[in-house]
């Protein structure tokens, strides 16, 4: 049995009021328990939760499973997973309900649960768009103080950063009901968020936290004159403020040790550096879940209804236009889209299974449910033909590697499953028919 | 799919077909004089808190400290409808966004004092350099960049609070300078900075009317797109914009200055969809012609054509849909296939368009048809929801579920049209209710491929341009152009954009009266664009909220 020493420093950070409440710190083998298997105070080690987005669907041909269970054996569209595969399980054959809108109607059941019901009269661009928390949001939200930040959220590809062409907007993150999240997009702006409070510059977070009380008041003062709607506005942005001054403490006592820093790439349109980016930021999210900067995080690779241009594949469209055109080469170049895609998923799985976690890694530590908005990119369906996929072991409570084929189930019951891995239990995940009660079994243990 | 077809055509059949007709042209709205019985309340939209634009945002701050750069990513903004300022009276800032307001404040700040000497000279006086000291000219500055930054006079509460950022940080610091710098960004973290408040107060009638001082910004943001400068401000101050001839003058002054033309330039690009030109992509493959710089011309070109329309003095707005010339530098006359212009290629001349130039009209503009295109081919249904949409305000329901990908180019080895495609599309499914609208008026501009070159025809097939939109008959971009250029319904339309972006609200049947009053007065003035802003400007509508939102 080994001794672990923890030094003095650390313990009093680790310790307020007799608890440990270390914000910020990596969870360093000294404040583990013996085995590594708990913090030294029989805490359990906090579990990861993650939202991993394409934009588009895959055909359904293309990465279909040959074999349910254990042991899955990876399609073509799959095969990038190959390395990873025992800690990823496959969800095929899941069901939705048709709701009214094509482009953004699946993006809405399969993040939220729920559309946005206003504007049915087709006077405003909202109507069908995410009427509701997404799933990464929703545990942050149950998560809430734990960490100096609540979640990351970043974008990779830059094709249609916000809204496009009278649509709702695209982001896969939404913090509510008409209230998209707000992606990062600058590699060196989200660098700056985890890593650039300097932890010794007190006169720096003396001047932030004299700014934000003078803002609470004007917030108080204008609250107070304005209308319902407006008021609901300001109720959010005040509590960013609360948020804002709360992290300045965790922040500053961080103990992360920062990745080198990134540049950030040109961007053009159709020459997107996507890979470059997303292990970037897939590199950087890995550091900040490590030492416990944040337990949820959210990464849009492309859009909804994206028109990216994967070009590494010498797609001269994006991804949109061919899922339009309707011909055989265009489908071919949508095929190697996707199979370039999941090898991007597959580069943040294998940082998670390579990146230490107590005595095992950050991948079975975490929980990342992985969606497109469509199944079908020719039909856009997105009541059939859906690739869901759960990946890591969230510290024990789930059963990775499994290619599971639904029977009845609705699309909302693997949300719903990679909430209650994560324990945030909610009774059911969605609302307007396509709702799910029950977390699918065999994903879990008990 | 019965079930899917079915709901679409529910929703074309729910709407309102008025025949488009030149005999329009001066007929008024029967149900007008029933509507004004509906009181001020309803007539005049909600008012309440619209957040600045990312645009707004960057304009406002330079008008502030003078020479800064935003180095910090906002929020993005949430188009409603298009249009960004409609978007802003609902969107809500999120908690990064929020984060990020504090970010970008600082830096801005830091930049504005950056340089010891230049920040004195910004300040405008010398602050005494006895640590933390409150002074006149300390007092001065905060008073000075708050009335900006807050677009009214701040309180003397308000004022208290800044001062305290100030001294907190200056006695910190020992320097005055950095205190001074911390009350700046508390002024830009502000959300009395980050969002415009239209609120007003309350009137007998139970509308609010809007206080000098939010008049001022509203004309402000309207024609410039920034904060009030110090003279609107003063005016607000002197009660000069107490009624409709002092608000004309403020606004008459704002559009003379070329800010004007950037500011609503900068709206018509978010109407008309000519905002991502810089951006688009084409297939290399299908149109070789197409480059970067091709893009940005067309861009260009749109610009200085609403800028002759909305800046030239008597000239009709409408004559955007027949426009007798354009403005063009080689690489586009070439694409049009006009002769190119003497001179440096890069120049843009206006060129009288010849009377048999297929061109002439919004709808052969390339930055429109490259944006309603596909990558390597034209997309006639998009061309045709931007004319229902954008010029008719007729929203198109959105598309079913699984709807079926529309039959390929080449079948069998041959080439189809367009209008072969879509009829194969949408003819056996019960879903013609709303394409039958869309599919006409977006194959009329089949004569101009996806990058807006003019082509006799498809792959060497004849084209047939023909169609009817309401019963009213058309061949081709020319004849389409000129019936919307005489369609009341347009020009309704075209007064509705111009409500919603100065107004950030959006038009319902109560306010039906108000459009209607504007359009008469639009049309009345032979459709001169200023005259329609200031008659705008000097309606109920713009200084009277019906309630808060």
């Amino acid at each position: 049995m080994r001794f672990k020493a923890l030094d003095r420093r650390k313990l009093l950070r680790g310790m307020v009021s007799g608890s440990l409440v270390s914000f910020g710190l990596p969870l360093l083998d000294s404040m583990m328990n013996n085995h590594g298997t708990a913090l030294a105070n029989d805490q359990p080690l906090p579990k990861r939760f993650g939202l991993w987005f394409w934009g588009v669907g895959a055909m359904p041909d293309y990465w279909r499973l040959s074999n349910t269970g254990l042991g899955w054996v990876p399609s073509d569209g799959l095969s990038a997973l190959q390395p990873v595969k025992d800690y990823v399980s496959v969800i095929s054959n899941t069901r939705h309900p048709a709701v009214p809108v094509v482009h953004y109607g699946g993006q809405a059941y399969l993040l939220t649960g729920r559309y946005n019901k206003n504007g049915s009269d087709q006077q405003t661009n909202q109507y069908g768009s995410p009427g509701g928390p997404s799933v990464d949001q929703i545990v942050a939200k149950a998560w809430k103080g734990k960490t100096p930040i609540d979640s990351l959220v970043v974008g990779v590809s830059s094709a249609y950063q916000g809204s496009c062409c009278g649509l709702p907007p695209t982001q896969a993150s939404w913090i509510d009901n008409n209230v998209p999240n707000h992606h990062e997009f600058s590699l060196t702006g989200f660098y700056k968020k985890l890593f650039g409070v300097a932890s010794d510059n007190l006169h720096d977070a003396l001047q932030r936290r004299s700014i934000l009380d003078a803002v609470r008041g004007d917030l108080a003062a204008l609250q107070s004159r304005v209308g319902k709607a407006d008021k609901l506005r300001l109720d959010a942005h005040a509590q960013a403020v609360r948020d804002i001054e709360v992290g300045i403490d965790k922040l500053a006592s961080s103990q992360c040790t920062p990745p080198p820093a990134p540049q950030d790439l040109e961007i053009l349109p159709t020459k997107e550096p996507l890979s470059e980016r997303n292990r970037l930021f897939t590199d950087m999210i890995a550091v900040a879940l490590s030492c416990d900067l944040t337990r949820v995080f959210t990464v849009q690779f492309t859009g909804r209804e994206n028109d990216t241009v994967f070009w590494q594949v010498g797609a001269t469209q994006g991804t949109h236009t061919l899922s339009h055109n309707g011909d055989r080469a265009s489908i071919d170049k949508l095929n190697q889209a996707f199979k370039f895609t999941m090898g991007e998923f597959a580069y943040l799985l294998e940082k998670f299974k390579n990146t230490p976690d107590g005595n095992s890694n950050l991948l079975a530590s975490s929980c990342i449910y992985a969606t497109s908005c469509v199944g079908n990119p020719v039909s856009h369906s997105y009541d059939r033909d859906l690739l869901l996929m759960i990946a890591g072991g969230a510290q024990g409570a789930l059963k990775p590697g499994i290619h599971y084929r639904a029977g009845f189930e609705m699309s909302s019951a693997v949300a719903l499953t990679a909430l209650h891995a994560v324990d945030v239990k909610l009774p059911a995940f969605g609302s307007d028919g396509m709702e799910s009660s029950r977390p699918i079994g065999a994903l879990l243990n008990a | 799919m019965f079930l899917v077809c079915a709901q679409l055509t529910l929703g074309c059949s729910g709407l309102n077909p008025r025949v488009l007709n030149k005999r329009d042209r001066d007929s008024s709205s029967d149900d007008s004089k029933a509507q004004s019985k509906v009181n001020g309340k309803k007539v005049n939209p909600k008012g309440g808190l619209r957040r600045l634009t990312r645009n707004q945002y960057l304009n406002s701050v330079r008008d502030i400290l003078g020479d800064v750069s935003l180095r910090t990513t906002l929020d993005a903004d949430v188009p409603m409808l298009f249009l960004t300022n409609l978007g802003a009276s609902t969107v809500t800032s999120t908690p990064r966004g929020v984060e990020l307001y504090g970010d970008a404040a600082r830096d801005l700040a830091a930049q504005s004092f950056a340089d010891r000497v230049k920040a004195e000279i910004f300040i405008g006086c010398k602050p005494q350099q006895s640590t933390g000291l409150i002074n006149d000219c300390v007092d001065s500055f905060i008073k000075r960049i708050g009335m900006l930054a807050w677009r009214r006079p701040l309180s003397i509460e308000e004022l208290a609070a800044i001062r305290k950022v100030h001294l907190i940080v200056a006695t910190d610091l020992n320097d005055v300078l950095k205190g001074l710098e911390a009350a700046t960004a508390a002024l830009l973290t502000s959300p009395f900075f980050i969002y415009r408040s239209e609120i007003g107060s309350p009137q007998a009638d139970g509308t609010r009317r809007l206080d000098a001082y939010e008049i001022a910004a509203r004309l402000s943001f309207l024609l410039w797109n920034s904060t009030p400068d110090l003279q609107l401000l003063e005016a607000a101050e002197q009660g000069k914009l107490s009624d409709s001839t002092g608000i004309q003058e403020q606004a008459q002054r704002l559009l003379s200055s070329p800010r004007a033309r950037t500011a609503l330039k900068g709206f018509f690009r978010e109407w008309l969809g000519f905002d991502s030109l810089a951006n688009l992509g084409k297939d290399s493959t299908a149109y070789s012609q197409f480059t970067p710089t091709l893009g940005s011309a067309m861009q260009e070109e749109f610009d200085r054509v609403i800028e002759s329309l909305v800046f030239t003095p008597e000239k009709d707005f409408t004559l955007l849909l027949n426009l007798q010339s354009t403005f063009l530098n080689a690489e586009l006359a070439k694409l049009y296939d006009l002769p190119v212009p003497d001179g440096d290629p890069k120049a843009f001349t206006e060129i009288e368009l010849p009377a048999n130039s297929p061109r002439g009209s919004l709808l052969t503009m390339g930055g429109f048809l490259a944006t309603q295109a596909k990558p390597d081919t034209t997309a006639p249904i998009s061309r045709g929801q931007y004319i229902l949409n954008r010029l008719l305000c007729e929203q198109v329901p959105p598309p079913p579920a699984n709807v079926p990908a529309i039959p390929p180019d080449i079948a069998g080895g041959a080439h189809r049209t367009q209008r072969q495609r879509l009829e194969l599309h949408t003819a056996s499914r019960g879903c013609a209710a709303c394409h039958i609208k869309m599919d006409a008026a977006g194959l009329a501009l089949e004569h101009f491929d996806g990058i807006g070159a003019y082509r006799d025809t498809d792959a060497g097939l004849k084209l047939d341009v023909s169609g009817a939109i309401d019963g009213q008959s058309f061949d081709g971009a020319k004849q389409l152009s000129i019936s919307l250029q005489y369609s009341t319904r347009v020009h309704a339309c075209t007064v509705r954009h111009l409500y919603r972006h100065a107004l950030g609200a959006l038009d319902s049947k109560a306010n039906e009266t108000r459009i209607e009053a504007l359009r008469q007065e639009f049309t009345n003035s032979g459709f001169q664009y200023q005259k329609l802003i200031l008659a705008l400007v000097a309606s109920e509508s713009f200084t009277t909220i019906g309630d808060l939102r």
